[in-house]
């Protein structure tokens, strides 16, 4: 994957035949490179992966790699609720990769430790969602944007220095995950030569995390927000919203989205289906609760969103990731505010 | 950064809004307050105090809230702080406690477009008020004030007839009430001198590193400076009260300015009041003032407060 010359764009699927060719290659690339949100045996791939940093893959010319063991597909989901005797037979087959800190952990909020992998972000941190905002770029330009359940911040960091966005406010449930995305821009301030004052408003410093639930305590307090960005991000979050607070809760966060969108705004939605909710409902007594007393689906959710009571003038599909596990294939929407 | 829990520096023990009130369940409840709030991405409810407009809101939610009080202002009028006016009343009642009477009766010197002191005092300990006023529409929405809140048994407006007489024009008026005794008068006066050069310019030793107030001023003229400010004004309510020994129990008045507090204890001293104290009154970054005598035998120090 060549990032830094842009060169390897993948396109939505509509287009795939066109460019069969280089997806063989990609594919390959991808596999070696372990994409975004799996996580691996960091042992079996280090190797590989200083390789293909050395050789900046050419497509064509296959060096000597080795395709390592591919463990399973699994999304680090998966590693939810484990008792010590899957841990044991997992270490055993050394098919499962899971960092220890996440056993037996309950991400009630889809709040993964690790979720972008153990890679820093200077170094090949490559979410496969970035190559569908890279169809666009001119959406996040310039732009004042908003990350929903920005997780450790990685990816949003990566979209405004990609994209070169004018500022982003990221913003997460759990605090823990706030204050690590706050310390990974600490460190790269540290690391650039620039000064705070030279360097005011541009890349690191217009990056900002603030810890909290984007669901407000009630539905009255929509009366007071007010348009403050051009972008909203909303990334694989809407699940947990609707594990967590009901579809009530969900329907409010898509009326406050709508109103802290500046005319002209987008919303960029990637919502989970609802056959992958079930699993989740396990996570506890009210997680269930709630999960048995949603009607509100998310093939619904369009429809909503266009309608009166939110109010988008249109939506688009911006793309859907190809080369990923099919877990994580979900279309990703761009819904614009007149 | 005053702490709310720093005993020097804290409101009175009993002051309901000695810890912060939650702003964001309040707006939730209070549709007009809500309007002047600001949300934050967290979904917490901030306030822009530095907005007279805001203040406003601010206390008639909190007297709705606290006191179930519904109160108008006139627009421009002074918007009273709720917490620095319960530190006062919240000091007489330190006062006249050892007493223990029955039924208390007080005077309120300029109530003001809210008559707030009066219906506070009304309402939360069932204080007998006289409410004086001069200024015609103050008077009005005075008593507007007074009849929403169905505290017309307890609270009487009067109309000052005289701009230069405190008790003078009522003691002396035919009323059959007005033969009646008080146990104590209080009065908040326009702190600063009208005839000074600059009378809100304050009087900071160092203005680089005194911050800035938190809110904004309000009130009209007249109710925020005088001929002789604040000093003049207490002298008056002094020399009055000499003509009226008995029919006052506690005199009462705050002081804006502590550079204030001096001369009037001297002014007493001249006039050979010797049963005198002060108080402090602790609101956040603001502190005033409060001065008390007596002409009979009541106590007036407390230990409790300093």
């Amino acid at each position: 994957m060549d990032v830094e010359n842009n060169n390897n764009t993948i396109v939505p699927a509509i287009k795939e035949t066109q460019f069969a060719e280089k997806r063989k290659v990609i594919s390959e690339e991808n596999e070696d490179n372990q994409i975004k949100r799996l996580k691996h045996n960091a042992i079996e791939f280090t190797t590989t992966e200083t390789t293909v940093d050395a050789t900046q893959h050419v497509p064509g010319e296959d060096s000597p790699k080795q395709v390592a063991q591919r463990p399973p597909a699994q999304s680090p989901k998966k590693r939810l609720q484990l008792d010590n005797k899957k841990v044991g037979a997992h270490n055993n087959n050394n098919n499962n990769h899971k960092p220890k800190q996440n056993k037996n952990e309950t991400f009630m909020y889809g709040n993964y430790k690790q979720y972008y992998g153990k890679r820093i972000l200077d170094k090949d941190f490559h979410d496969i969602r970035l190559d569908v905002f890279a169809t666009q770029p001119q959406l996040f330009r310039d732009k004042q944007l908003l990350d929903i359940g920005c997780n450790s911040g990685h990816l949003s960091i990566q979209i405004v220095k990609q994209f070169e966005a004018k500022s982003l406010v990221g913003l997460d449930i759990d605090r823990s995950l706030t204050h690590d995305a706050q310390m990974a821009i600490v460190n790269i301030k540290r690391a650039s030569n620039l000064s705070a004052v030279a360097a005011a408003g541009k890349f690191p410093y217009n990056v900002k995390f603030v810890h909290g639930n984007y669901v407000l305590e009630d539905d009255v307090l929509l009366e007071i927000e007010r348009p403050q960005f051009d972008v909203i991000l909303c990334l694989s979050v809407t699940k947990w919203i609707h594990l967590n607070f009901c579809d009530a809760g969900l329907k409010q966060a898509f009326r406050r989205m709508f109103l802290q969108l500046r005319p002209g705004g987008k919303l960029i939605l990637e919502p989970q289906s609802f056959d992958t909710y079930k699993r989740r409902k396990k996570l506890t007594d009210k997680i269930r609760e709630n999960y048995n007393s949603i009607q509100f689906k998310p093939e619904d959710f369009t429809a909503y969103l266009l309608g009166a009571e939110v109010g988008f003038a249109s939506m688009e599909l911006m793309g859907q990731p190809e080369h990923c596990n099919a877990g994580f294939k979900r279309p990703i929407q761009i819904f614009s505010k007149n | 950064m005053v702490k709310n829990n720093n005993k020097k520096f804290a409101m009175h023990p009993r002051n309901v809004l000695r810890t912060a009130p939650d702003y964001t369940k309040l707006a939730i409840k209070h549709k007009s307050f809500r309007q002047v709030c600001e949300l934050e991405l967290n979904g917490k409810v901030s306030l822009n105090f530095r907005n007279e407009r805001t203040l406003r809101e601010l206390t008639k939610m909190l007297l709705l809230e606290y006191f179930e009080l519904h109160v108008d202002f006139a627009p421009g009028s002074l918007v009273p702080t709720l917490a620095l006016r319960l530190n006062y009343i919240l000091w007489l009642e330190d006062l006249l406690a050892p007493l223990r009477l029955d039924t208390v009766r007080g005077i309120d010197i300029g109530c003001g477009s809210s008559c707030i002191y009066s219906l506070l005092a009304a309402k939360k300990n069932q204080w007998s008020m006289l409410a004086l006023e001069s200024k015609q529409s103050n008077i009005e929405y005075a008593r507007d004030n007074v009849k929403r809140n169905k505290l017309d048994a307890l609270v009487e407006v009067y109309a000052q007839p005289d701009k230069q007489s405190i008790f003078k024009s009522y003691f002396e008026s035919a009323a059959e009430t007005a033969k009646r005794d008080f146990h104590f008068c209080l009065c908040n006066p326009p702190f600063f001198d009208s005839n000074a050069e600059n009378p809100f310019g304050g009087n900071t030793r160092n203005p680089e590193r005194r911050p800035a107030p938190n809110n904004v001023r309000t009130g009209h003229a007249e109710e925020l400076s005088c001929a002789g400010g604040e000093v003049q004004f207490v002298q008056r309510i002094i020399e009055e009260s000499e003509l009226y020994k008995s029919r006052v129990l506690i005199f009462t008045s705050m002081l804006g300015v502590k550079a204030n507090v001096p001369k009037i204890l001297d002014l007493l001293k001249e006039h050979q009041i010797s049963n005198v104290s002060t108080t402090e009154f602790h609101q956040g970054h603001t502190t005033r003032w409060a001065v008390a005598w007596s002409y009979q035998n009541v106590t007036l120090k407390l230990d409790a407060i300093s």
